[in-house]
């Protein structure tokens, strides 16, 4: 079905200064912009120092040495303010995973602070820890209940967090009568990794009597307004967030404990600005991170690989990514049992990748498929083909429509432009003619990444005189956000691109919340909000403009004019026309709207579909998601066991284009980042002392651009009609990186063998041990 | 970093005064020592930094009979894209165009590159968490018992199992080159032996001046590391002919370049045969642990593709 026509959506590149001012002049010409280049005149420097045991009480902590080191002002513990820090992740008196923050040190100079560091002596009470969700596994006790007695593990009551059920149907009788079952518990491990982005983790704060003034790098500058209220107290308007840019490792700058540091050691020094930051390596201590999930897969299919019965058990470590089961939104499964549950560790929370609802679960899930297609003596794409949920399925649980469903178009074309069918063989058996083994892997699946969520977020637009528009989204750094909701109200407002601008960002005092930005929700919740606000300048704008003498002279009504341009016109005769300029500059009255998003499922009927679909009538809840499918042709080494990429195809479900430029930036990205993920990056722990030591870009082996070869990466955006979403748009943050478990499919078509990547990168001496050659 | 003095030296001779005041270092390219210093990985670091690069007449490159001389100031890039070192000394081009990046080659010198510290994981570890052996802080090796994937395959020296980093080092040793400081000539053999912290034997206030690098037409220099764009190599071989002697050397494989005996190409029979005995001698000398035992495989691929490579 054609696509509605749309003004300014899909668009290349259109005009923003500020990202080009970002982007383009200061960091690539070495300007400064992030909060640790701002020094106040008497500003003091703090640094953390971090426990070195994974769980223990601090019975003593010494700080004498590090002040009488010259410099050195204050040495902050627990005990410093102890309300505090029982309400908020600051400083610990029990540790809870090795890198844990327990002292503060304050300085005229950073690196006199940080040389402080190793003067702070403290004396621990060593706890058992538990560091591995097998750890935790082994034990029944702890996998059933919710609260129980201590385990050993990081809080006094459990190691157990949450969990989540899925039942469909009779799994068991399923899997007792199917013509073939499987059990894969010997899933490999995925890459331990930590967002790392451009400049420091670092926040600067100073008081002004009870006011709070707080600059971080952030994308979610709201989040972090309502963390500092939550976790210390202070009374909403007496706290001033702002982000001055932000250097990406996005996924990670949400509700860091940087701005709670600064907050603190600023008011023990009563209110003197204190910019507190930490090292690449500290930030890898403590910041959340990849680590650890197990699974067990049972599979039940009918002799010609239609699924009949799968049962799931996944375990994860910490908050932050999700468990939910992407196996049940990509594929028909008549019987089916999804049991996640969530551990907490004495070791750092995960945190979030740009891979699936869940990066392992997405590799197990590929894992498992090509392990029972093998069995079936199917190519990898047929038991895809074969058991793919239809585009206009309603989810087999909740019986709920989906507002779009992609993944059906996203896996055909990338089949389709890859050849896979005519490339790919038995695992193992195709050599290239320089001696290189040549594999061939697929990927596909619906995800809940992309989902409508803006129930709570809120953009202003305002009309200025000049008729164009000022659009206070509430994001938190120039990045594509601003582009993408200047078009959302250039849309409806009708408006040129260039007559829509975004002039305030990263500030908490004037704008309303506008949700993480840089997440894959913000698109399609923001730019709700965004819709809802232009919506009402633009009735505001029609009023205004039938009091004007051009229209009143035929007698207009708001509803026959319409707009385009940047000009508004009588829908009968475009010929009697005013520009926005014209009417905004003699409206009695100031034109501005503020509207807020809304949810896939919202209780108030507010939610759901904006426009009907498949029979659902609008507001009817859906369930919410974008989709993604991956093809990865590889050729290996035998003999080094070094894989390069030779062709990689990536479809995204991308729902109405708003940006067709981010849109490709971010699939782009995404590639590369798989690339980076599946073949290379790895943080390394020492197991002996529990310390992260891959910690300079060397050493955890990220790429550099010169890694890749963009011109083997075809991107297609797959363009759909998102039903729930504004104007049918959708995030596809997340959602565009499959690419990690296809390029590891590939491998395994390639060698014959699945590499163990043991908590890294798909790197050669890992391929090396699967050959039996290391 | 910390409080530092910087010196702008005008001469060797101030440059090497001020090293003899203690706790010094030459600032060459500057591309090993900064993130030396700013990672803060020692306890007690060089506070007197001596820049040397305006010290005119040590980046050159000279054809003298059948030697090379380079200058210890010459670029990396300037070596790698030399007509002379590429027809004279393959290998040393070779070698020289891999060492990390388009940007640090145009930045790093000859000179730097055989005096840089090693890129062990402990002993980079920011803020001196690992005070090892290396460093003179302990008697400990923290990759005996840790990570060591990137470590030496042939054991411990001096209770250390970082390896050498440097790319040019095995190219210098394979074709016997000199290397000529302010207080000697060295053998190249002899020049990377470490000491302290350093993966040569010259003294603090001793300063490389020159390199000599004898004619090797017949020279190759392989390098194998995870990511090609930056990075220090896992396993690196220089192989070179010259007269009626060949070598070959092993890089990033033990903390000196590392000789396999060559006998077999000695007269210049790069067959595969002899390709693959010279490499099976690695599996002989090896001293793996589980996580570096694949470094012997590549290590023996590296060997028989570079000796095939001159056939």
């Amino acid at each position: 079905m054609a696509l509605p026509e749309m003004k300014v959506m899909g668009l290349g590149t259109p005009g923003n200064d500020k990202i080009r001012s970002f982007f383009m002049d200061d960091l690539l010409t070495g300007k400064p912009r992030f909060v640790g280049d701002r020094h106040f005149a008497g500003q003091l420097y703090a640094v953390a120092k971090h426990a070195t045991v994974d769980h223990a009480n601090i019975t003593k902590i010494d700080a004498s040495e590090a002040l009488k080191v010259p410099g050195v002002v204050k040495v902050l513990t627990y005990d410093t303010n102890p309300e505090w820090a029982r309400t908020a992740p600051i400083l610990y008196k029990t540790v809870p995973f090795y890198g844990a923050p327990i002292a503060l040190i304050i300085a005229t100079d950073w690196y006199i602070a940080q040389r402080a560091v190793n003067l702070v002596k403290v004396d621990y009470e060593v706890l058992p820890a538990v560091i591995k969700t097998t750890d935790v596994m082994a034990d029944d006790e702890a996998m059933t209940r919710d609260t129980s007695a201590p385990l050993s593990g990081r809080f006094a009551d459990s190691n157990f967090q949450s969990s989540g059920v899925t039942n469909r149907g009779d799994v068991d009788a399923a899997l007792k009568s199917a013509a073939y079952t499987r059990t894969i518990s010997d899933m490999p491990w995925t890459t331990r990794y930590q967002h790392q982005p451009l400049e420091q983790y670092e926040a600067l704060a100073y008081w002004s009597g009870d006011e709070v003034y707080v600059y971080i790098a952030s994308q979610n500058i709201h989040g972090h307004h309502r963390s500092l209220h939550n976790w210390t107290g202070i009374p909403l308007n007496k706290l001033h967030v702002y982000s001055p840019g932000c250097g990406g490792g996005l996924g990670t700058r949400l509700n860091n404990p940087e701005a709670l540091m600064a907050v603190f050691a600023s008011k023990e020094v009563d209110g003197r600005p204190v910019l507190y930051k930490c090292t690449k390596k500290h930030s890898m201590l403590f910041g959340g991170r990849q680590f650890d999930a197990r699974s067990v897969i049972t599979i039940g299919c009918d002799k010609d690989g239609k699924l009949v019965a799968l049962d799931v058990k996944y375990v994860c470590n910490g908050y932050g990514a999700g468990i939910t089961p992407i196996f049940s939104k990509t594929l028909t499964i008549p019987n089916m049992r999804y049991e996640g549950t969530r551990l907490y560790l004495n070791d750092q929370d995960r945190c979030a990748w740009r891979c699936v609802n869940d990066p392992p679960t997405g590799y197990h899930f590929t894992h498992a498929l090509d392990l029972v297609a093998e069995d079936l003596n199917m190519r990898p794409d047929e038991i895809r083909l074969k058991n793919i949920m239809g585009e206009h399925d309603v989810d087999q649980d909740s019986g709920l429509p989906f507002g779009t469903k992609e993944v059906n178009a996203c896996l055909d074309k990338v089949l389709q432009e890859s050849g896979f069918a005519s490339k790919w063989h038995k695992p193992g058996t195709k050599k290239l003619a320089d001696g290189r083994l040549h594999g061939i892997g697929v990927h596909c699946h619906h995800d809940s990444h992309g989902r409508i969520a803006g129930s709570d977020r809120a953009t202003i637009v305002l009309m200025l005189q000049d008729g164009t528009a000022a659009v206070l989204d509430g994001g938190s750094a120039p990045h594509n956000q601003m582009t993408e909701q200047a078009i959302v109200a250039a849309e409806v407002l009708g408006l040129k691109i260039d007559d829509v601008k975004t002039p305030v960002y990263g500030n908490s005092d004037a704008t309303l919340n506008g949700g993480m930005h840089g997440g894959s929700s913000f698109t399609g919740s923001t730019g709700g909000a965004t819709m809802k606000a232009a919506e009402q300048c633009r009735k505001q704008v029609f009023e205004a403009a039938c009091k004007n003498a051009t229209f009143s002279a035929v007698n207009a009504k708001p509803e026959d004019l319409d707009s385009k341009d940047s000009v508004i016109f009588l829908k009968r005769d475009p010929s009697v026309k005013a520009t926005f300029a014209a009417i905004c500059s003699s409206a009695l009255n100031p034109i501005g709207g503020i509207g807020h998003g809304w949810n896939n499922v919202d209780a108030d009927g507010t939610g759901g579909l904006q426009r009907p679909k498949d029979g659902f009538e609008v507001g009817h809840n859906t369930e919410m998601g974008s989709a993604c499918a991956d093809v990865c042709e590889v050729a290996v080494d035998p003999e080094t066991g070094e894989v390069e990429i030779l062709e990689h195809w990536n479809a995204v479900g991308t729902g109405r284009v708003i940006y067709t430029d981010g849109v490709l930036q971010q699939m782009g990205s995404g590639t590369e980042l798989q690339v980076n993920m599946a073949l290379y990056y790895g943080d390394i722990k020492d197991i002996p002392t529990g310390n992260i030591i891959g910690t300079q870009y060397t050493e955890s082996q990220m790429i550099t651009t010169l890694d890749c070869n963009p011109s083997r990466y075809h991107l297609y955006p797959i363009e759909g009609d998102n039903h729930t979403g504004p104007l049918g748009a959708h995030g596809i943050g997340e959602p565009c990186v499959g690419g990690y478990c296809c390029i590891l499919s590939a491998i395994y078509n390639a060698i014959g063998k699945w590499v163990d990547t043991d908590h890294g990168a798909c790197n050669p001496d890992r391929v090396l041990k699967a050959l039996g050659k290391a | 970093m910390d409080n530092i003095k910087h010196y702008e030296a005008t001469s060797l001779d101030d440059a090497v005064s001020i090293l003899a005041k203690g706790k010094g270092a030459v600032c060459a390219g500057g591309s090993d020592l900064m993130t030396y210093l700013k990672g803060f990985i020692v306890a007690d670091p060089p506070t007197n930094i001596v820049d040397i690069k305006r010290i005119s007449g040590l980046s050159y490159i000279k054809k003298d009979g059948d030697t090379l001389k380079i200058g210890a100031l010459t670029t990396l890039y300037e070596i790698a894209n030399s007509d002379d070192v590429k027809n004279n000394c393959p290998a040393l081009a070779e070698a020289a165009g891999l060492v990390a990046s388009p940007e640090i080659r145009f930045q790093g010198t000859i000179g730097g590159n055989i005096c840089q510290k090693p890129r062990c994981i402990y002993y980079r570890n920011e803020f001196d968490d690992y005070p090892c052996k290396r460093k003179g802080e302990s008697s400990m090796c923290y990759a005996v018992a840790g990570v060591n994937r990137y470590h030496s395959i042939f054991g411990l020296k001096d209770t250390c199992m970082a390896v050498c980093p440097s790319d040019t080092a095995p190219v210098l040793v394979a074709v016997g080159a000199k290397i000529v400081t302010t207080k000697k000539t060295w053998d190249a053999k002899d020049f990377f032996v470490i000491k302290g912290e350093q993966i040569n034997s010259i003294d603090a206030d001793e300063i490389v001046k020159e390199i000599q690098v004898p004619a090797a037409k017949k020279s190759v220099y392989k390098k194998f590391a995870f990511r090609k764009s930056i990075d220090f190599p896992l396993v690196s071989v220089a192989v070179a002919q010259t007269g009626s002697s060949a070598k070959v050397i092993l890089g990033a494989c033990f903390n000196e370049p590392y000789e396999i005996d060559a006998a077999e190409i000695a007269g210049g029979n790069f067959s595969e045969a002899n390709a693959e005995a010279i490499a099976a001698k690695v599996d002989a000398k090896a001293k793996t642990t589980a996580q570096n035992k694949y470094k012997v495989q590549i290590a023996k691929t590296l060997i028989k593709r570079a000796i095939l490579s001159l056939a």
